[in-house]
């Protein structure tokens, strides 16, 4: 381990370099935009990014991807919290409590809690990461698809607790969301499933369009009936202008108390959930908001819970730096932006593989130490925008509309560069709109979407692995630990639940 | 009529308890269910199996509830009709003009917005579209007829 | 009405940045053509893949090359309909059909015949740049977790293996979808197995498949010499058949052919990397593109910075060889199949 610190130090000497430096403030700046940006996520800047690095050394390349990647889980947080658009799927844990608390009044502290979260949430991961890089990615690869299944299946757990008042409404649109999800290819027998003889659903419904319209679009729709409230409040100058400066942003000792045992909570999960191979950042933040709603926090979760939006941010950029250990450890990407990286090593020359730490040394060091300094970079960027961030805000409501409906459009377009993605975000939007009006929640449906055909390619494999048979998901100590913290999950609330009713039989009785 | 007390809280699970029952007819007799291990089709059919079922649920719940229909207004209907409207102009103007033309009649017509309002709003999102979208990423963005005049 | 109509076509030229060098036919009087306009070429895989790179290498080369007259080329990820929306949009393109070009591989084809009505006789096939050939891998000394590691089988042996099947044994072959699929397909009917008995767990990509293998979830995976190379090189990975007519050179020469295992016939189903273009382009421009694919083929920057990494093999048809080539796969591939 001490040799590893003495490794990063030699990797801290290459970075500070002027050129490395400013390539490393550079990726910064542009992943906070491509980030806050709706439909270009971290896979779209960085792939984009990559020929215009052949020109640097790889080194120098690899520094400015890296924080152009870590930056981003900076910049998704943005829309989230301001328009309750995530920029990416591993924002939309943080909408859920972000957007509410920029409604309370308190836009400039969700961005702060959201930032420092990120900030020590990544370097948690880092820190991990640099101690046990080889051994952590080895960790990960014990993972078969049995354990994966059982770890998919806690997460999914998650939902359970978005669903709201009305628990039949929840699961009706949770399963909505598993089942529009398993419409396209079906990876394991390579054939098209429920494509109903169209090459367009053949691909499925692409998810950014899909978040972007069923978060995004419905919740403009919903806006225009603000839209006079707004104006009275104008007209009759009782309207408040937004703090504006990062003083009046800043976290109170209070809040910072709230936020940080959910952020250290979810820093260390997340990094291991990093690791696992294919689950990245989204499952991070999903696993880490999870668990904070089976701690205290001061206001109901979903409300505008500061500890919401920390626990789901240290979780999302935990994980993104725990996905850099198969990556550099073994060759093996952990998300789509991973396997953009890997293409680069190739494409520099090098060999990402198990021989990667031994063979160029300089190189894996100096890409673990400018994570660091991307980290310090991208807070301190993301502080500074907070002001000229929160102005948006202070846009009347009736600008807003159009402009973000433009915005969802060009979005929608940009994620597969065609008109497709467009109608998936205008139909999802008016589905969203119209489940919302009728008071079904939508959370539920977006995570059901992520998560559900991962568990089913998790559970399919191990069945094909075991010939269908059902022991394959108990015959290991790690199995049935898995197991068991899946089992309490589920059980706890209906116990709960069980108990309250034997206390107030007569007032539950429907 | 029955107007009167049509509640669309109705309309949503029946409408998922047509879509549960489409899932598991289209997987049946496309894929199966289980051939000595899961076929592409058995872990929606299950799935749509329970969405039927609580969807009758659901169904039951909504009707015997007391619940006041929501309220659907104009104004809500003229956002969808504006998104709709800039998704038609893509395949006729493109979609960066469709963009910029809807902004235009939106503000002015629906919003009644002053002439620098607008004129500021426009700059913004052409700055936003060609800068960030068209010319860093390098989106070809559609363009509508004009295609055929180039 | 005709102002705005002008003010219009004004905004668009600029907005647009696509800015076209007036009418008129890029093709000269004596018949040859030369780009004068950006040109789009549609890869069905998404950023940072295998086709994504071959893809931008070629555009790369093209470009520093000067082979497309100054012109930019734009690469289009279009991935819709797994693919198959670009590929349908490519075929049937009747506006600009000089200026697009299309991404068109062994592992793009597959899955258009079986799962669309689109053939590949609706492009126009420009070229084949190169080959590509799978082997199988076991990464013997980690503990197993299939049925036949803990049987205590021996993994660096394929044939002992095919023997295990054949007495009831589970074995778990991994790879890639797509193209994999096709040569696990042929091997397992060359040495009579049944799906049953060798089972094949497709992912996503190569490396999802090579991950599992690492953690022991199969017995063997099926990889392209690039992907599996650095493996072998740390000993995590043994290379254990080569599916091929001939052994492969360098770390992988110890794989022995089918035949070599046991009383079978060799397995070999080539992947290949090629261009096509819309059926509408015209002669001179399919001309102009397979000589400037030509002469990207025979660059130094495409034997060191594509091939070399890679370790594909260089094989380039011109459009009349490539078209021959890629029909009578097209058929062989229907015919095994039952498609038609």
């Amino acid at each position: 381990m001490l040799e590893n610190f003495a490794s990063l130090l030699m990797g801290f000497q290459v970075v500070f370099d002027p050129q490395n430096i400013g390539a490393c403030a550079l990726g910064a700046i542009l992943g906070l935009i491509v980030g806050a940006m709706p439909g270009l996520g971290s896979l779209a800047g960085v792939a984009l990014l990559l020929p215009l690095t052949y020109k640097f050394n790889p080194t120098t390349a690899i520094i400015m991807l890296g924080a152009l990647y870590y930056s981003n889980m900076y910049g998704g947080a943005f829309s989230a919290i301001l328009l309750n658009i995530p920029g990416d799927s591993p924002a939309i844990t943080t909408a859920l409590d972000g957007y509410p608390m920029a409604k309370k009044g308190r836009p400039g502290q969700a961005l702060m809690a959201a930032n420092t979260a990120s900030f020590i949430g990544g370097t948690i991961g880092i820190l991990i990461l640099t101690c046990t890089a080889s051994g952590l990615a080895k960790l990960g690869l014990n993972f078969g698809y049995a354990e994966m299944t059982l770890v998919l299946l806690i997460a999914m757990t998650s939902i359970s607790w978005l669903i709201g008042e009305n628990p039949t409404k929840g699961v009706v649109i949770t399963l909505l969301g598993i089942l529009v999800a398993s419409i396209g290819m079906d990876t394991l027998s390579g054939v098209p499933r429920y494509n109903f003889g169209s090459i367009y659903l053949m691909g499925g419904i692409t998810f950014t369009p899909f978040i972007i319209g069923a978060v995004g679009f419905a919740q403009v729709i919903k806006l225009i009936n603000e839209r006079e409230a707004d104006e009275e409040k104008r007209k009759s100058g009782t309207y408040e202008a937004v703090k504006l400066s990062i003083r009046g942003s800043m976290l109170t000792l209070h809040d910072f108390k709230r936020i940080l045992p959910p952020v250290l909570r979810s820093s260390i999960l997340g990094t291991f959930v990093g690791v696992l191979p294919g689950s990245g950042a989204t499952t991070g933040s999903m696993v880490g908001y999870a668990m904070q709603k089976k701690f205290k926090s001061e206001e109901p979760m979903g409300t505008g819970a500061i500890e919401g939006i920390a626990a789901s941010e240290a979780g999302n950029n935990s994980a993104a730096a725990g996905a850099f250990a198969p990556l550099l450890a073994l060759g093996i990407p952990g998300s789509g932006t991973g396997a953009v990286l890997l293409g680069g090593l190739m494409m520099w020359g090098l060999n990402p593989g198990p021989l990667l730490f031994e063979t160029n040394p300089d190189f894996c060091w100096s890409l673990i130490s400018s994570l660091y300094i991307a980290n310090v970079f991208t807070l301190a960027v993301a502080v500074l925008v907070i002001p000229f961030l929160i102005k948006i805000l202070s846009v009347p409501i009736k600008y807003m509309i159009p402009i973000i409906t433009c915005v969802c459009i060009v979005g929608a377009y940009s994620t597969s560069y065609s008109m497709y993605g467009v109608l998936v975000m205008f139909f999802s939007g008016i589905v969203g709109y119209l489940l919302d009006k009728n008071g079904f929640p939508t959370a539920p449906m977006l995570l059901a979407f992520v998560l559900a055909p991962m568990l089913e390619e998790n559970m399919r494999k191990a069945f094909i692995a075991s010939q269908g048979s059902l022991g394959i998901f108990t015959d290991s100590a790690l199995k049935l630990v898995l197991l068991a913290i899946f089992l309490v999950l589920v059980l706890t609330p209906s116990v709960k639940a069980l108990l309250r009713k034997t206390k107030h039989t007569e007032k539950t009785a429907v | 009529m029955e107007k009167a007390r049509f509640n669309s809280r109705a309309v949503i699970p029946a409408v998922t308890a047509v879509v549960a029952l489409v899932f598991i007819g289209v997987g049946l007799t496309d894929f199966g269910f289980w051939e000595g291990q899961p076929t592409a089709a058995f872990f929606p059919i299950i799935i749509a199996a329970v969405l039927l079922a609580t969807s009758l649920l659901c169904l039951v719940q909504v009707l015997r509830g007391k619940e006041a229909p929501p309220v659907y207004n104009r104004n809500e209907l003229m956002v969808i009709l504006g998104g709709g409207g800039v998704i038609v102009g893509c395949w006729v103007v493109g979609l960066i003009l469709s963009c910029l033309l809807y902004l235009f009649l939106w503000l002015k017509f629906v919003e009644h917005a002053a002439w620098k309002a607008i004129l500021v709003i426009e700059v913004f999102m052409a700055a936003l579209i060609l800068g960030v979208f068209v010319l860093w990423m390098q989106v070809q963005f559609p363009m509508g007829l004009f295609a055929y005049l180039m | 009405m005709k102002k705005l109509l002008a003010l219009a076509l004004a905004l668009t030229a600029v907005l647009s940045l696509t800015a076209c060098g007036g009418s008129g036919s890029d093709i000269a009087e004596d018949g040859t053509f030369t780009p004068t306009k950006t040109v789009t070429w549609v890869c069905t895989s998404g950023a940072g893949g295998g086709s994504d790179i071959f893809t931008r290498k070629i555009s790369d080369i093209m470009s520093a090359e000067g082979l497309v007259n100054g012109q930019t080329i734009v690469v289009s990820n279009e991935t819709d309909g797994a693919g198959e929306v670009g590929r349908n949009k490519i075929a049937t393109l009747k506006m600009n059909p000089d200026y697009n070009l299309l991404t068109f591989n062994s592992g793009d084809l597959m899955p258009m015949v079986t799962n669309t009505q689109n053939r590949s006789s609706n492009f126009r096939i420009l070229a084949i740049m190169a080959v590509d050939k799978q082997l199988l891998f076991s990464c013997g000394s980690t503990a197993g977790k299939t049925d036949y590691a803990k049987a205590g089988g021996d993994l660096t042996d394929f044939g002992a293996a095919v023997e295990a099947a054949k007495n009831g044994t589970h074995i778990v072959v991994g790879g890639s979808k797509g193209d994999d699929i096709a040569t696990y397909d042929a091997l397992l009917e060359e040495l009579g197995l049944t799906e049953e008995q060798m089972s094949y767990i497709t992912y996503d990509s190569t490396g999802d498949a090579i991950t599992a293998a690492l953690g022991g979830n199969l017995d063997f995976v099926m990889s392209k010499p690039a992907a599996a190379s650095q493996y072998v090189e740390s000993g995590d990975l043994t290379p254990v058949l080569a599916l091929s007519t001939e052994h492969f050179g360098g770390n992988l020469a110890d794989a022995p052919t089918l035949s070599e295992i046991g009383d079978y016939a060799d397995v070999e189903v080539p992947v290949w990397r090629g261009v096509a273009a819309p059926a509408a382009m015209s002669d001179a421009a399919v001309a102009f593109w397979t000589e400037a694919l030509q002469k990207v083929s025979e660059t130094e920057a495409w034997e060191t910075e594509y091939l070399e990494p890679n370790q594909l093999i260089s094989q380039y048809m011109n459009s009349a060889d490539a078209t021959a080539y890629v029909s009578a796969f097209e058929a062989d591939y229907l015919a095994a199949n039952g498609l038609s």
